[in-house]
């Protein structure tokens, strides 16, 4: 177990890979395309029978993986405005797809990975942990939240749950050593 | 643990429930709509009389918050205050399922936990917001030490010696 | 699907990541969703520091507002309380408990900074109304039918020419007159007469008539008419080449005044000076007598009382000393001093210092350690408890003899009282002059003097004291007529009802009656009501109030420390230096809403006696909202040609004000609607032409307010208000001096009266003050806002310098506010003055402190706000019901409810069990508070509280819809069962259910039973169709300065008006109050006030089932 934890680089690459899979994959249920089939054989590394839980979803489903759609409060209806300050409070601005989106939060981790990646690359190790430190924010307030809330997407969430609880393993040990 | 220096005390029976200790912290500390620091709740007792109850972050001596955190992002400084460390916080949740209180919360915007920190950037040359604007000074922010009334605290059970006292309290959780 | 295991997935994630799977071809998509923006900016430098005064509610606390200047521009960053304000006083660290007074007026201006003042919720939240995503920012004009929700943006030029001369509204051909056509002065100045000369003669003509029909010279139609010929004659000849319909309104009815009148001007949230500023416009400069308040739907019934009682409309007990108060249909939280002065008494409740009697259909907000007792009462029936605690108080003698027996004047200063009552006057009971006063002219002596009883009937100047009980029989004119005391008549009028019969009525039980008379004799004159609308927005309000006060009468508490005070004396803004206030021209006439003016004084009355065709209400003291719509509608007394509505919102506010639609569709009884606001609300939908305003932050309202009783208990109180930032409007040009001009009522108001000609504005439009030697031949001109409320200041600040308040301000303190005023660049128009204006400016106003204000007697060192407390007004017995001729009763009285012509109430009402209340509360003020999002995340909507008694026998639990039905209509709201509301009463908080606020939102919670105006609503636009760029003052600012304001708002407004459910949310119960059939099924209003009533009567159904959402409720 111990080596392959250390080998963080890989695993981040991993990481990465599986998000923007899941990207590509809800990106094109969402605009009623086929999903390129790279991305199912990347998922199911992780998920072996992630094919089948995948066809389960139609366009219309993906349409409601929103976080406006977890609560039916009042503030509920602020969701895609509290996840836009999110957003840019770590300087970056949402185009095209609302702000709440689950497809925009696998963007967003997407992007926080490969940014990863690259300082790993030149041995950033602070700024590494402080892009990880935004993605287990972003999985704990606002994906799990979505992910939890939709039936279809348990596996899913199951999925992500693993994820941050890798990520959060990884932050525990390494701030406390800091 | 070190023992907080303030008394933050709340007389209820001088609450009236305006709002604006909720309002001035929101201004003060930029807080999101829809999560509070600081809170007023509204009570109806049998004979139809009405009080508010304000709530905030008790800054225990024995705080369970700050024990839960796996990377130790909220930790309680040398004045007693209780304060998170944003740099540090992974927004894991941890700290707020330990508050008995329920005085944290998940700050939307930054993904983070956040709860009240007294206005630690004002004190003590200046109140806490929320003391400041009160208009019939039922919160308090004292020394502690500096009054003997007859104060009480919100669920004294927890363990957590919480550090918030209540006048003219009749014990509605 | 099993599940995955840590190992496995970390396995997994390696063997990703070495596989060949290539997925990053979604990059760029990535990219174009999620791209980075630059971090949060600091603010440049320190920020700047002003003291003003809020605008949250009408109760003018100070703030201390703090500006950051950031070079994306100003943004106000929070708001404080003015700790030298006595309404929000003063608080520090060392400073915390008894937060009693504020801090002493010297105070250097940096010491203050050590020192905060509380303030309220709304106050705090004043930056989301400033960057209220919905204001208007620059002039629009309808661009389709009125409200078809069509507005175009015009260029200010275009705005003021169109106005004044008449346009054409291209998109449906419609010609729009310009007001220009009804200025009379300019009518007669352009035809070669001098208008003051010409209206002022033919003004004294009318006079003349009216003086001959009151002295009963002209008593009949066909004298009248003969007058009225010669008139015509006289005058058409005098006007050649103009005709007298140039002129007149009606030639046939000269009484109504000129053309003029036909230009109305309504003002809904007005203050000083923004009043002073328009009244100087619309009465003196274009000489219309139409200058109408909203005080109607107000506290009008409340004023009307005590008008009638003391003869000043605004009296309340003192909140520093008063040991017991009776608070009577008063809400804790909203009542002057407001929820930040109020916080005062509540402090001093719970220390055991004051005791409440909240009589009150809904629980206070807290009992203050027992101090604050909740006495429920049924909606609509306090005059009968009132008459219980008179009851007891006349027949224990707990009341002062003392005070009550000084018969006059004469004799009150000899007793050293500043103050006396007409107890022992003597009413005639019968014959032609019953309710008359018996004064010395009946008896046949020489002088008018009162006549009372002392060992006979005597000449109450003459006498040191006199009966309170007597009846007696005296002649009068050779009639023997029986005589009371009006004391008497109060206690007969008392003890009509056993105490038993009263508690009944009321609901009150007998013990706590006897209760509070105890308590407020034992303790007086420390003691006394507070009283507000619940007592007076009530169709026989004034005597409900009266009949209260007459409770404070009894015991002597006026004009005293801890007793009942008047409102706190303010500075001669308006004249001290600059006259301010005098324009040469002249008005007369009939107002529009009938206000101020007899029926019987009127032309009319003579050709057509009773009944007026809509009522006439001559003893209110300010003036009616239903009644001036009503007149519009019916063209009585005269049709109009023009609605000037600033700051006002009577569809939504006024009750039953969704009648008032149809009227203001209709282009030929409103040939020209034009709306001064920030923001197109629910009457403004139906506008013409929209004037974008200012907000207190930003330039509106500015000017010297004074407060509203008792003013803190002391002498002179004057807040200052001046803009925080610079406006947020389109500018508009610059002033001849170089000052910028922003589009706002003030800028619209001045070019309107340049464009035509009016006086009192442009070159020497300002003249010095004309009882002063060295400034009466001085003149001053008024091109700009800056030059009319720079000389406001200045005026306040000399009047302040001569009086000892405003001292030599030291060069830091002149310095500050150059610094950090905006003000303070428009210094060089009063040259003279400035320094002394900025020592107020840095203060925030003018302010007494209390202890200084009560003389070693106890009484208060202002002016007595009367001099005598009138327990029966003969005005009042004299005057008679416009519609039935029946004369008023002429003192306080239980009555039940009943409409303007006693006729139908009871029918209307009948089967209706419960009674629908609409109290405020501290988190909103009226309508106008929607954008206070850190009060509505608190609470976002409101509900109809219902006892759980009454829920159980209708089947209802909190969180259902129920549907409330009204005689006019039918309302859904969501139920919420708490005991803090009495049985038989439901209680909506009145704020909420808004449809129209510069986006559109249909509402669907209520349906009238009137078909016509279920139309108007149905034919609401789906939304508003207006040019972006004229909407938002937020869009200017970067998105990080929008974060730092709006961490909490819905940006997708800035872009585009998506109706905010925010703003839209909840109900208002005033769209279904009850009307009066008896004229014309317009909203039911007081018969002497003319206040509108805020209560109705209901049946209950259970709707749907629901459940409440937020986890506490608050109102």
């Amino acid at each position: 177990m111990d080596n392959l934890v250390k080998d963080n680089l890989l695993i981040t690459i991993g990481r990465a890979k599986m998000y923007s899979a899941l990207f590509n994959s809800f990106y094109s249920l969402y605009n009623r395309e086929e999903i390129p089939k790279e991305n199912i054989e990347a998922l199911e590394y992780l998920v072996p029978e992630i094919e089948e839980e995948i066809t389960k979803i139609t366009t219309e489903d993906v349409h409601d993986y929103r976080g406006i759609k977890t609560c039916d409060e009042f503030l509920g209806k602020v969701y895609p405005q509290i996840m836009e300050e999110f957003y840019e409070n770590y300087g970056f601005e949402v185009k095209e797809l609302p702000p709440d989106h689950l497809i925009t939060q696998f963007a967003f981790m997407s992007k926080l990975l490969n940014d990863e990646i690259q300082a790993l690359q030149r041995d950033d190790k602070n700024k590494a942990l402080s892009l990880k430190i935004i993605q287990h924010r972003l999985l704990a307030t606002h994906m799990l939240r979505i992910l939890k809330t939709f039936e279809k997407l348990k596996p899913f969430y199951e999925l992500i749950k693993m994820d941050k609880s890798i990520l959060f393993m990884e932050l525990r040990d390494e701030i406390r050593q800091s | 643990m070190t023992q907080l220096k303030y008394a933050y005390v709340i007389d209820v029976s001088k609450c009236y429930g305006c709002m604006s200790c909720v309002a001035a912290c929101a201004s003060e500390n930029n807080i999101p709509i829809g999560v509070f620091r600081t809170w007023v709740e509204r009570f109806v007792k049998g004979d139809g009389n009405v009080f508010f109850l304000p709530k905030i972050c008790n800054h225990c001596d024995n705080p369970t918050c700050v024990s839960a955190c796996p990377v130790k992002a909220t930790y309680k400084r040398e004045d007693g205050l209780i304060l998170i460390d944003d740099e540090k916080c992974i927004g894991c949740g941890a700290c707020i399922q330990a508050c008995p209180y329920g005085a944290r919360f998940q700050n939307p915007v930054k993904g983070v936990a956040d709860k009240c920190t007294f206005c630690a950037h004002r004190i003590p040359e200046r109140l806490p917001a929320c003391v400041e604007v009160c208009p019939t000074s039922s919160r308090l922010f004292l020394r502690m030490g500096e009054s003997n009334l007859n104060l009480s605290v919100i669920k004294p059970t927890t363990g957590n010696k919480p550090q918030v006292y209540y006048l003219n309290y009749e014990g509605v959780e | 699907m099993k599940q995955v295991s840590r190992r496995d997935f970390i396995k997994g994630l390696v063997g990703l990541a070495c596989a060949s799977v290539f997925v990053a071809g979604y990059a760029p998509t990535i990219g174009r969703i999620i791209s980075p923006r630059y971090k949060s900016v600091l603010p440049d430098k320190e920020g700047r520091i002003i003291h003003s005064a809020c605008l949250g509610c009408n109760v003018r606390c100070g703030i201390r507002v703090k500006v950051l200047d950031t070079k994306y521009g100003e943004v106000v960053e929070k708001i404080d309380g003015n700790p030298y304000h006595p309404y929000n006083r003063a608080v520090s660290v060392k400073n915390q408990v008894k937060r009693y007074f504020s801090i002493p007026y010297d105070t250097p201006v940096k010491d203050s900074l050590n020192y905060t003042g509380t303030l309220c919720g709304k106050g705090e939240d004043g930056i989301h109304y400033l960057y209220d995503p919905y204001r208007i920012l620059a002039p629009l004009k309808r661009s389709g039918p009125r409200g078809s929700g069509k507005f175009k943006v015009i260029s200010w030029q275009q705005l003021i020419k169109e106005v004044s001369e008449g346009g054409v509204i291209e998109e449906t051909k419609e010609k729009i007159p310009g007001m220009g056509e009804v200025f009379v002065y300019g009518k007669l100045k352009k035809a070669g007469f001098d208008p003051v000369e010409v209206l002022d003669e033919m003004k004294k003509d009318i006079e003349d008539i009216k003086s001959k029909i009151k002295e009963k010279e002209i008593n009949n139609k066909e004298a009248l008419q003969a007058k009225i010929n010669s008139f015509k004659e006289k005058w058409s000849q005098k006007l050649s080449p103009l005709k007298l319909e140039d002129i007149l309104i009606d030639p046939d009815r000269p009484d109504l005044g000129t053309k003029a009148n036909q230009v109305v001007f309504y003002r809904g949230r007005g203050q000083p000076h923004s009043d002073y500023f328009y009244r100087r416009w619309i009465k003196d400069a274009f000489g219309s007598v139409n200058w109408l308040r909203h005080t109607s739907s107000c506290q009008l019934g409340y004023y009307a009382a005590n008008k009638l009682w003391a003869g000043v409309t605004d009296l309340q007990m003192d909140v520093h000393s008063s040991k017991v108060i009776v608070m009577a249909g008063a809400q804790m939280g909203r009542l002057h001093p407001g929820a930040t002065g109020q916080g005062l008494l509540i402090e001093r409740a719970a220390l055991g210092e004051l005791k409440i009697y909240y009589v009150n259909p809904t629980a206070p907000r807290t009992t203050a350690n027992g101090n604050i007792v909740w006495v429920p009462v049924k909606p609509g029936t306090d005059a009968a408890l009132a008459m219980a605690i008179l009851n007891v108080m006349f027949e224990k003698e707990w009341f002062n003899r003392y005070f009550l027996s000084i018969p006059s004047k004469k004799a009150s200063e000899k007793a050293k009282q500043p103050i006396y009552t007409n107890a022992t006057w003597l009413v005639i009971g019968e014959g032609d002059k019953a309710g008359q006063i018996l004064k010395g002219k009946h008896m046949g002596a020489s002088h008018e003097n009162p006549i009372v009883y002392n060992s006979g009937y005597k000449d109450s100047e003459t006498v040191e004291s006199a009966e309170l009980f007597h009846s007696g029989k005296v002649k009068v004119e050779g009639q023997e007529v029986g005589v009371k005391t009006v004391l008497q008549i109060l206690k007969e009028e008392a003890q009509s009802k056993n105490v038993e019969e009263w508690s009944k009525i009321c609901g009150v039980p007998i013990s706590m009656i006897v209760n509070i008379a105890e308590d407020l004799f034992k303790n007086s004159p420390q003691s006394g009501t507070t009283v507000h609308r619940g007592l007076g927005m009530h169709p026989q309000g004034e005597y409900t109030v009266w009949s209260f006060r007459a409770i404070d009468t009894l015991l002597g508490n006026m004009h005293k420390k801890g007793g009942m005070l008047g409102r706190a004396g303010n500075l001669k803004s308006n004249e001290y230096i600059y006259d301010l206030k005098k324009v040469k021209n002249v008005s007369w006439g009939v107002p529009i809403d009938r206000h101020g003016v007899a029926y019987e004084e009127s032309f009319e009355f003579m050709f057509s006696g009773y009944p007026a065709k809509r009522p006439w209400y001559p003893l209110t003291p300010e003036e009616i909202y239903t009644e001036g719509f009503a007149g519009i509608d019916e063209g009585y007394p005269y049709p109009i040609k023009a609605l000037i509505l600033y700051y006002a919102n009577p569809v939504l506010s006024a009750n039953y004000g969704v009648k008032f639609i149809e009227t203001l569709k209709d282009t030929k009884k409103l040939p020209l609607f034009i709306g001064i606001t920030t923001s197109i609300n629910e009457t403004y939908l139906y506008a013409d032409y929209i004037v974008p305003d200012t907000t207190y932050l930003d330039g509106g309202t500015m000017g010297c307010q004074f407060v509203y009783a008792s003013g803190g208990g002391v002498k002179t109180l004057e807040t200052w208000r001046t803009p925080a930032v610079m406006p947020k409007t389109l500018k508009i040009g610059d002033c001849p001096n170089g000052h910028p001009k922003y589009a706002s009522m003030w800028e619209f108001l001045i070019d309107i009266a340049l464009h035509l000609g009016m006086p009192g504005f442009g070159e020497k439009a300002i003249g010095g003050n004309p009882e002063k030697e060295e400034l009466k031949d001085q003149k001053f001109s008024l091109y700009c806002v800056w030059e009319y409320i720079m000389r406001v200041f200045a005026n306040s600040a000399m009047d302040g310098k001569d009086a000892g308040l405003i001292k030599e301000p030291t060069e830091e303190e002149i310095e500050f506010v150059e610094k950090n005023y905006p003000i303070a660049k428009f210094k060089d128009i009063v040259p003279n003055e400035w320094k002394y204006i900025a020592y107020g400016l840095a203060r925030g106003g003018v302010f007494t402190s209390y202890e200084s204000s009560f003389d070693e007697n106890g009484f208060s060192k202002r002016k007595p706000p009367t001099e005598v407390l009138m327990l029966w007004n003969e005005k009042l017995a004299k005057t008679k019901n416009s519609i039935t001729g029946k004369k008023f009763y002429g003192g306080p009285k239980y009555f039940e409810l009943n409409d303007y012509a006693n006729k139908d109430l009871k029918k209307q009402i009948e089967g209706y069990p419960f009674t629908v209340i609409f109290p405020g509360s501290p988190l909103f003020t009226k309508h106008r508070s929607m954008f206070y999002y850190w009060m509505k995340q608190i609470m976002p909507e409101n509900f109809a509280l219902i006892h759980p008694d009454d829920a159980k026998s209708t089947g209802i639990k909190s969180g259902d819809i129920i549907t409330i039905e009204t005689p006019t209509g039918y309302l859904d709201v969501k139920a919420i069962v708490e005991p803090s509301v009495m049985k038989g009463v439901i209680a909506i908080p009145v704020g909420m259910g808004r449809w129209a606020d510069t986006a559109v939102m249909k509402p669907k919670y209520f349906k009238l039973k009137d078909e016509k105006i279920n139309n108007s609503i149905k034919e609401l636009p789906n939304k508003l169709e207006l040019p972006k760029e004229a909407v938002n003052p937020v869009k200017e600012l970067d998105e990080i300065r929008k974060k730092l304001l709006f961490t909490k708002s819905k940006k997708k407004y800035y872009e585009h008006l998506i109706p905010d459910s925010w703003r839209f949310s909840g109900v208002t119960p005033n769209v279904v109050s009850l009307i009066d059939s008896t004229t014309g099924n317009w909203s039911l209003l007081s018969w002497i006030g003319g206040a509108q009533v805020y209560f109705t009567v209901a049946k209950i159904k259970r709707k749907s089932k629901g459940k409440t959402e937020v986890p506490w409720i608050i109102w």
